[in-house]
């Protein structure tokens, strides 16, 4: 009997498509209801007695996961799982885990005659069920990403370096490159270009007529800093435009601070020309390894 | 004098345009091209006051041949001019914009010479960005009243978005203030917009007559769920070249047009063989320059939305420019009234308000201390409590507190059970103004909802406490005088006379 009441914890790797791959497996496991079931990955701790069920990441399985359940009608609730995920909600993989469980077993259970009618109802009020807190925590914190997406989508400023190259450093709280990847490749298609995320070391990399990719463990070469980038003599030039252009754009008599640092908190400006001293760019303060955690 | 001097003087120049927003356009990038349209808009950097900065918005020259009173720009006025050379700006909207510093460009000049050769300055610029450069960014161009309708029509072909600013709420305004520019100046090009994004233009009503327009006895009533509620196959849209919007038959009534802002959007149909500008046209007014009171540009700005297809209306707060004696002697520009007048700009675009809901002859000006939604509210208490687990979507667009998106949120989430006043934050209602008007499944919501209350909700309650009355238990709606304290505005609760800082409205 208490066996019956306790956690079933799913470990994977840590990724989104380990976490697909998890929420498959743990969808089958139809005795145990969903908010019974905990998604970890494999660096967070182990608890006493835990006894967690290690699950594979196979590729090829999450991507026919995914393909599956999109052709479904369920497009929208993963891409929310997705974003939710990329977020910087505390506790995200587990309400993630739990909803895409969730998701997976109501579109396993529409099979059979009425299927299409099953399925065009529940996809409909999927996600719309607030009063479930892991649907609510997943909803909200894919809002949050989302935002901050939208956000940075402004914020990004890219300089021009002596080799070519269009280079944007970023440091978000969320995991935002994937969602902001896309409208960059669009909008400078025909640049080269890479979007840096100095706390996760990970970047998006584009070049004219290829698709954008994101790498892993990238880093600036020694002794190089934001502050110190090798830009062209233009650069200069033009940050200066456009420092210009910032403060006479301003109206005195309105003249609202607060408001403005609501609208563009202090974590951004290190990246914006407009508002550092002299247009020199810096890498803004960022929590070690122990304090992120 | 150095591109960058030019910066400072022509931006300067510029920055009384309130109008920034990128939405509307979906331009793609083109092969070996620069840029793409976002439709819902990006913002790249706020000024410091506060004002969303998504274009470079600059004077192609500051140098005007005419004499408007509330503009720093006047002939009569003692500035330092500049112009940019055409290529300078072509060379500076295109590296600010690979650097992702803007949205795009919103070009405007003063009049140089006459009203054409000066349009064809402006076309010039954002031909050359189009064919040479491939520049797919957004482009607003200000249209110079009096340019002939074949140069507006060519800056509709290659802008995102033109507009033709009407500047004062009445024609005598305009004749004592903007002696150079006449009404037909200023509706001819209007109308050309319209027709180039695909709609026909309808007659407008002088805005005099706000003056008898009565409050609607059953306010609701004329409206049905928005089309975003209902299932697909029931948005039937009639073939879209022949019937765009035209009148409904019989012009009952007084007013000409029985619709509201809102629904008249949704069921706008333009025809898109005659659309050429994306993003349609916007105007802009001057508010507190002239004596016209909010009434009358309320009505104006309501009928330019019906008649003339304007995506927007922006507002702008009148700030004095060097004592012109034709202008009304003011220290401080009138931003709370300008905040007012968009917010009531907002119940006409997203909450189906009609500008004589809002403002009747006998309240001619929008109460400062209060949004127009609550002072509305207050006049039609007979229509609360609403139940938030009954009402359809348009009465819960109604209650203080409840916006488009919470109200939507509600209808969505009961679906799968009722809803109970502790899950209602979570949805987006702010409970500390919605509570007084909602019941939860017959229960009064204020009595329920004693947890989930503020420090702002007990400040709020102060004055209930002050009068006596529990309150947990009192009849908020039968003491419309303490629910207005409640609800005023917590800037203006304690010192009538200080300058609350409010939002800027973006976008
Ligand atoms: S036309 Fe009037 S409003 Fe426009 S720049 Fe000249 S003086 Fe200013």
């Amino acid at each position: 009997m208490e066996y019956m009441e306790r956690q079933v914890v799913m470990r994977y790797d840590g990724t989104f498509a380990g976490l697909l791959c998890a929420a498959q497996e743990a969808s089958r496991l139809t005795a145990v209801p969903h908010h019974r079931l905990d998604f970890k990955s494999q660096d967070e701790g182990e608890e006493l007695f835990e006894e967690p069920l290690d699950i594979q990441t196979d590729l090829g399985l999450a991507r026919q996961i995914w393909r599956k359940a999109a052709a479904q009608g369920y497009a929208a609730g993963l891409r929310t799982c997705f974003d939710a995920y990329c977020s910087d909600s505390p506790g995200k993989n587990n309400h993630t885990g739990r909803v895409l469980c969730a998701m997976l077993r109501e579109a396993a259970r529409a099979v059979g005659p009425c299927a299409a009618q099953h399925l065009a109802r529940s996809k409909l009020m999927f996600l719309d069920n607030l009063n479930d807190p892991d649907i609510l925590s997943v909803v909200t914190a894919a809002r949050r990403c989302r935002n901050q997406a939208q956000k940075i989508t402004g914020l990004i400023r890219f300089s021009e370096l002596v080799d070519g190259l269009w280079y944007s450093a970023i440091s978000p709280d969320c995991d935002v490159l994937p969602l902001i990847a896309p409208h960059f490749a669009l909008r400078f298609a025909s640049q080269r270009f890479m979007i840096h995320d100095l706390r996760r070391s990970t970047a998006i990399v584009h070049e004219p007529g290829a698709a954008w990719r994101i790498l892993d463990g990238v880093f600036l070469p020694d002794g190089m800093q934001v502050s110190n980038l090798p830009c062209t003599e233009k650069e200069f030039l033009i940050r200066e435009h456009w420092r210009r252009y910032f403060s006479s754009i301003a109206i005195e008599a309105r003249r609202n601070p607060r408001l403005q640092a609501s609208f563009m908190p202090k974590k951004y400006w290190a990246g914006l020309p407009e508002m550092c001293d002299n247009g020199i760019l810096y890498t803004s303060r960022l929590p070690s390894k122990k304090e992120a955690l | 004098m150095t591109t960058t001097d030019k910066i400072a003087i022509l931006a300067d120049a510029a920055k009384y345009d309130a109008s920034c927003s990128t939405s509307g356009s979906a331009r793609k990038n083109t092969p070996g091209g620069l840029g793409t349209g976002a439709v819902a808009g990006i913002c790249h950097a706020w000024a410091t006051d506060g004002r969303c900065i998504s274009l470079l918005k600059v004077l192609l020259s500051n140098v005007c041949a005419y004499d408007c009173a509330y503009c720093v720009n006047r002939r009569s006025n003692d500035v330092r001019r500049a112009a940019f050379e055409p290529e300078e700006l072509v060379r500076l909207i295109v590296e600010f914009y690979r650097r992702n510093y803007i949205e795009g460009a919103f070009l405007s000049s003063g009049v140089i010479g006459c009203p054409d050769a000066t349009m064809e300055r402006l076309v010039h610029v954002a031909r050359t960005l189009r064919t040479r450069e491939h520049f797919n960014g957004y482009l607003h161009l200000k249209i110079i009243p009096g340019t002939s309708e074949n140069l507006v029509l060519e800056a509709a072909r290659w802008a995102d978005r033109a507009s033709v600013n009407i500047e004062l709420p009445s024609s005598a305004s305009l004749a004592s203030l903007a002696p150079d520019k006449k009404p037909q100046a200023i509706f001819g090009p209007m109308r050309v917009l319209a027709r180039a994004s695909g709609f026909e233009p309808q007659f407008l009503p002088d805005a005099s007559v706000a003056e008898d327009k009565k409050l609607p006895d059953a306010p609701l009533k004329l409206m049905s769920e928005p089309a975003s509620l209902r299932p697909r196959s029931q948005q039937v849209y009639s073939s879209p070249v022949s019937s765009f919007d035209v009148q409904d038959s019989a012009g009952q009534n007084r007013s000409p047009f029985p619709r509201s802002v809102m629904e008249a959007r949704q069921r706008r149909l333009r025809n898109p063989e005659a659309q050429r500008i994306p993003a349609g046209q916007t105007t802009q007014l001057v508010v507190g320059a002239s004596p016209e009171p909010d009434a009358t540009i309320l009505t104006l700005a309501e009928n330019l939305y019906l008649a003339f297809d304007v995506r927007r209306v922006y507002y702008s707060a009148f700030i004095p420019t060097g004592g012109d004696p034709r202008l009304p002697a003011v220290t401080r520009p009138p931003l709370v009234r300008e905040h007012r007048l968009y917010q009531a700009d907002w119940l006409f675009r997203f909450y189906g308000f009609k500008a004589q809901e809002i403002l009747d002859p006998a309240h001619p000006f929008l109460d400062l201390s209060l949004d127009p939604k609550s002072s509305w509210a207050l006049r039609n208490l007979a229509m609360f409590p609403v139940d938030i687990n009954r009402a359809d979507y348009w009465t819960l667009l109604r209650v203080p507190g409840i916006g488009p998106k919470s109200a939507a949120r509600i209808v969505a989430a009961r679906r799968s059970g009722s809803l109970r006043a502790t899950s209602l934050p979570a949805l987006g209602v702010v409970m500390h103004r919605a509570r007084w008007f909602i019941t939860v499944s017959g229960r009064l919501a204020a009595d329920e909802c004693e947890d989930i209350g503020t420090a702002d909700t007990v400040g709020a309650s102060r004055p209930a406490v002050e009068s006596g009355i529990s309150v947990r238990r009192w009849r908020f709606l039968d003491h419309p005088e303490l629910l207005r304290r409640i609800l005023v505005d917590p800037a203006f609760r304690h010192e009538p006379s200080f300058q609350p800082e409010f939002q800027w409205e973006t976008g």
